[in-house]
């Protein structure tokens, strides 16, 4: 049986510089095309989210470049992403508060 | 965020009229801006970093909105969006699906302010300025007597 020589994850077929790159386009639609939107759910189904999402930890030094940097609201992301579940700023009810946690899970783990 | 890309998401606005109020802020949302808490996101996801009272359906459905403020302000629903002497009105927005996309709230001169997502905060006179593809069309009026009005 013919067996199909397909890379296993997205960045098996990247470099770190075209990973980037696919990321901030990425990143820089999903902001401009949601950047009026009120709710996580309707800002996380855009499809350039979810194709971050799809990039799994590759995506986790940029995605908290952004959360430092631009800000956004990355949470649903970083929940989705990160296994095993980890989710540093759980109960919390206040966004910064929930992105000051995040953040420095990205530094203790060194992706931040 | 530019007025540029304000109008371009909101084309009536620039005809029917607005003036922008803040700058762009990501830590409070339009339905927290309407109910006056400018420190969380009222958002009935479980994601971290939102509020919203546990004795909420946690839906994006009008009744849902209805429901928290009238827990988070003593709003209820009203017929007109015109202003009336001794009542504050909040607006809620639905999309094509049904969902609540948006709420604005009432100013003393008539007038709305909006917080537009993660962009800015804006004044605008009517509410038809903000009907459109991204927010879709007003659904309820809300109002609640004015603290002052109140017995």
């Amino acid at each position: 049986m013919a067996t199909l020589n397909m890379p296993n994850t997205w960045a098996e077929q990247a470099t770190p510089e075209s990973l980037e790159q696919e990321f901030n386009e990425l990143a820089r639609r999903w902001r401009s095309e949601t950047g009026m939107a009120s709710f996580i759910r309707q800002k996380a189904m855009h499809p350039a989210y979810q194709m971050i999402i799809g990039m799994g930890k590759d995506a986790l030094p940029f995605i908290f470049r952004e959360l430092r940097g631009r800000g956004g609201d990355w949470l649903w992301a970083l929940e989705s992403i990160v296994r095993p579940k980890v989710n540093p700023a759980q109960g919390t009810t206040n966004f910064k508060e929930a992105v000051a946690a995040w953040l420095k899970w990205g530094k203790d783990n060194g992706y931040a | 965020m530019p007025g540029d890309e304000i109008e371009s998401a909101f084309p009536r606005l620039r005809l029917e009229g607005y003036s922008i109020t803040s700058p762009e802020a990501d830590d409070y949302n339009c339905i927290a801006w309407a109910g006056g808490d400018t420190a969380r996101k009222w958002d009935p996801d479980l994601t971290s970093g939102r509020f919203w009272p546990d004795s909420v359906p946690r839906t994006l459905d009008l009744e849902s909105f209805v429901q928290l403020f009238a827990v988070k302000g003593g709003y209820s629903p009203c017929d007109s969006e015109a202003i009336e002497e001794g009542f504050e009105k909040i607006a809620l927005f639905v999309g094509l699906d049904k969902e609540v996309t948006h709420s604005a709230r009432q100013l003393p001169s008539g007038a709305w302010t909006s917080k537009l997502g993660d962009w800015e905060d804006i004044e605008h006179k009517s509410l038809s300025g903000l009907e459109s593809a991204c927010y879709g069309r007003v659904a309820r009026i809300l109002r609640r007597p004015l603290p002052d009005q109140a017995d």
